[in-house]
């Protein structure tokens, strides 16, 4: 049975390519945050999708997640695991007192 | 076999290029070389020659019945030709460089020329006028149209001060020597309920815009009936809507107009509907009487043929009545004829005994309300109005909405199912689900591509407000690339309908939280460098919040590889943490006056983004429920794509209220004026 992980790209039966920026596990059940990516894997900023995991009979299935309440829920954790990073950048901006 | 045509004529001595063009045109035409409908091309096209290989002798081509048609003696290396050819090489550049360099006194010139030709009359008048003003216009406050004339080959961008234009918009879409190709300042005359009724005046504004841009025959329909308001194509044409008189009249006297309208055509549909109920009950009671021995059953049913009858209105009000499917009845006898209707088992005349389902609104979520309306439909549907779920796959839920059939096949009565749940989430919960083929890593780092390109939206003027103002963080630095992807993503998601506006604004509350945060941390630094009083390097800086795993951190790509350690995550919530009171560094650029003043300005933005949201989408509502035949593909999809625009500018606004308002709260915490 596939696999799927963070950080990994899938492709869907409708040849459409996602990169999942995010696996999340909420009541249970497995969600997604993707953004589809082209045959360069370039993201498509358009595109940016909420999934549901839905696995039958050994093979896995993807449902666009359209509840306000589990989308919310999908940002609220893919916000807590991706902390805002002080990179030499930011720093430097710091200290000119850019902000 | 190859269809012999005639030889095509050479040029006349005298005939112009202009003329001859039009001969071969027919030409072609005639012989059904070009489509009857295609565009007006040009001889070389036609031909489909090269310029530099003219051919000679006999020339075949296909035909559009598919037949190749000989066209003979193709002298097109002629003398006479080639002049001809000369000269319409001169003449299209002539056109061309006119096209482009075209303005307001070639418009004028190529008036005067045309002028010239005709006798005296009202066309000529009307002419002369437009002329006259347009060639003594002082170009006081210009706005620009796009004009072209009865050949319509040559474009002329004219600039025409506002007041000329009012004084000739009229005359200038009246006449039929001058086209308007671009109406960015034609208005129509205004709506005089004195004069006209609403129905007369949008036959006016239908054939106005129809004129103007004869491709978008959006307003009336076969039988000269209105079937939308060009209201959506007549704002995205007309940048200044305050001005705009259209739009108030729009609001005050078509809508209610159309509503009014609506609420008539739908009486008059029940009104079929009841009599063709009335009409087959009246056949059953009628048989059941003839019996002359009823059994006790028939007996039953006989009285309850009656009283169903008598709970089926003949007159249609509008009023106080409920819809159920194949029936209109009056709100207190729905209980009474559905429990009629469904023991008298009306199906095989498709008539159900369904009340209407409660609003979306009594629901607290979509898939809460879709529960309802299954079970709903389940408790009034028998059986065999049950359709498979239409994706073949039984575990799949099912969507109620087409979990039966209507009389013919049809699509289910739209009212059975409210508007708004229908378009706004129903359809969204029926997309497909698709299958994982593969899984693989990707070709390069993503993240850092995704990221990349949603920077991009800072560059986007209608965006770029909404990142530079708060606090000035967005300075296109990897660091907050995730904070904007979120936002670019709940933007996103909102434009494209997924997400409702409120819960994009409420998400967009703890975006505004992680901006917070990047301030504290700026503080905090800066704080250290103090009582160090030495430079600020990338050393570990002091933590706060307590939200964040670690493991996931190791996965996340760093925008630089030489970036410093990533710092404990903050709180997304907005929680400053304590150590947070006392720091008195100041913030960024923007003080109070400034806050206040984009404030007051926000506030009024958002009213009237709110406004126009709450009219784009009351608009796309009535259409919907508007009769099939008032709404095609077109008109919808403006619709919608009018709603989306104003629900996404709505959200940009209450984004950029809403981060003010915590810089603002933050600057009185520091002892700052109070609203």
């Amino acid at each position: 049975m596939i696999n799927i992980n963070k950080d990994e790209i899938i492709t869907l039966d409708d040849n459409k390519d996602y990169y999942v920026a995010e696996k999340i596990l909420y009541n249970d059940k497995t969600y997604y945050f993707a953004v589809g990516v082209d045959e360069n894997d370039d993201a498509d900023f358009e595109d940016i999708a909420y999934f549901e995991e839905v696995i039958e009979n050994e093979d896995v299935y993807i449902e666009d997640v359209n509840d306000e309440n589990i989308i919310k829920e999908i940002l609220k954790e893919v916000a807590l695991r991706n902390p805002v990073e002080e990179t030499p950048e930011l720093l430097q901006l710091i200290e000119k007192g850019s902000f | 076999m190859t269809k012999i045509l005639e030889e095509i004529r050479l040029r006349q001595p005298g005939e112009t290029i202009f003329e001859y063009e039009k001969y071969l045109e027919k030409y072609y035409k005639d012989n059904k070389l070009i489509s009857p409908n295609a565009p007006i091309v040009e001889p070389r096209e036609k031909y489909k020659h090269e310029e530099d290989n003219i051919p000679t002798g006999d020339f075949i081509i296909q035909n559009n019945d598919g037949e190749n048609c000989l066209i003979p003696n193709v002298s097109t290396n002629s003398e006479q030709y080639k002049e001809y050819f000369e000269l319409y090489k001169k003449h299209r550049k002539e056109r061309k460089e006119m096209t482009k360099t075209n303005n307001n006194i070639n418009f004028v010139n190529q008036l005067q020329r045309h002028i010239n030709l005709l006798s005296n009359g009202e066309e000529k008048n009307k002419l002369i006028k437009i002329h006259d003003k347009i060639q003594n216009d002082p170009k006081n406050n210009v706005q620009k149209i796009s004009a072209c004339v009865e050949d319509e080959i040559t474009i002329y961008n004219l600039e025409i001060s506002e007041n000329i234009l009012n004084e000739i918009k009229e005359d200038l879409t009246d006449t039929n020597y001058i086209k308007i190709s671009n109406s960015l300042t034609a208005i129509p005359k205004e709506f005089n309920e004195d004069l006209e009724s609403v129905e007369e005046y949008e036959t006016y504004v239908a054939r106005f815009y129809t004129h103007i841009e004869p491709a978008k025959n959006y307003t009336i329909n076969a039988q000269n009936q209105i079937i939308a308001s060009p209201i959506n194509e007549q704002r995205n044409l007309y940048p200044h809507e305050n001005k705009n008189p259209y739009k108030k009249y729009y609001e005050e006297k078509y809508l209610p107009f159309l509503k009014e309208k609506i609420k008539q055509q739908q009486v008059e549909r029940n009104k079929d509907k009841n009599i063709f109920i009335r009409e087959k009950i009246t056949e059953k009671i009628a048989e059941l009487t003839s019996k002359t021995a009823r059994t006790s059953e028939e007996e039953q049913n006989l009285k309850d043929y009656k009283d169903l009858l008598a709970i089926i209105p003949e007159t249609i009000t509008g009023e106080n009545e409920v819809e159920l499917l194949g029936a209109v009845v009056g709100k207190d006898n729905t209980k009474k004829a559905c429990e009629l209707i469904n023991k008298l088992d009306l199906t095989s005349l498709n008539i159900y005994g369904i009340p209407q389902p409660k609003p979306r609104s009594d629901y607290e979520s979509t898939s809460k309300y879709e529960e309802y309306l299954l079970n709903h439909y389940k408790e009034y549907l028998p059986s065999s109005a049950l359709n498979e779920h239409p994706m073949g796959k039984k575990d799949r839920k099912e969507y109620p909405h087409e979990l039966f059939t209507w009389q013919d096949n049809k699509t289910p009565h739209m009212s059975s199912i409210p508007n708004s749940y229908y378009n706004n989430e129903y359809k969204a919960r029926t997309k497909e689900r698709r299958k994982v083929k593969a899984v693989r890593k990707p070709k390069k780092n993503v993240f850092k591509k995704f990221v990349d390109k949603l920077k991009a939206i800072d560059q986007i003027p209608s965006h770029k407000p909404i990142y530079q103002n708060l606090g000035k963080i967005f300075k296109t630095t990897g660091s907050v690339a995730l904070v904007v992807a979120i936002g670019g993503g709940l933007i996103a998601a909102t434009s494209m309908g997924i997400i409702p506006v409120n819960y994009t604004a409420a998400v967009g509350a703890s975006l505004v939280s992680l901006l917070i945060y990047i301030n504290i941390k700026k503080r905090k630094l800066a704080k250290a460098e103090q009582t160090q009083s030495t430079p600020t390097t990338s050393t570990n800086p002091p933590s706060s919040g307590n939200g964040g795993s670690n493991n996931q951190q190791q996965n996340q790509p760093a925008p630089n590889p030489n970036a410093s350690t990533p710092v404990p995550s903050p709180n997304p919530n907005g929680n400053s943490g304590t150590s947070d009171n006392n720091d008195s560094t100041e913030l960024d650029d923007l003080d109070e006056d400034q806050i206040n003043a984009m404030l007051e300005n926000i506030e009024e933005r958002l009213l009237n983004a709110l406004n126009e949201y709450e009219i784009a989408a009351n608009q796309l509502e009535v259409l919907m429920a508007s009769a099939d035949s008032e709404r095609t593909p077109e008109i919808i999809q403006n619709t919608k794509d009018l709603v989306d625009i104003k629900r996404q500018k709505l959200t940009e606004w209450i984004l950029l209220s809403q981060g003010l308002q915590t810089e603002l709260e933050k600057l009185q915490q520091k002892g700052g004026p109070t609203l």
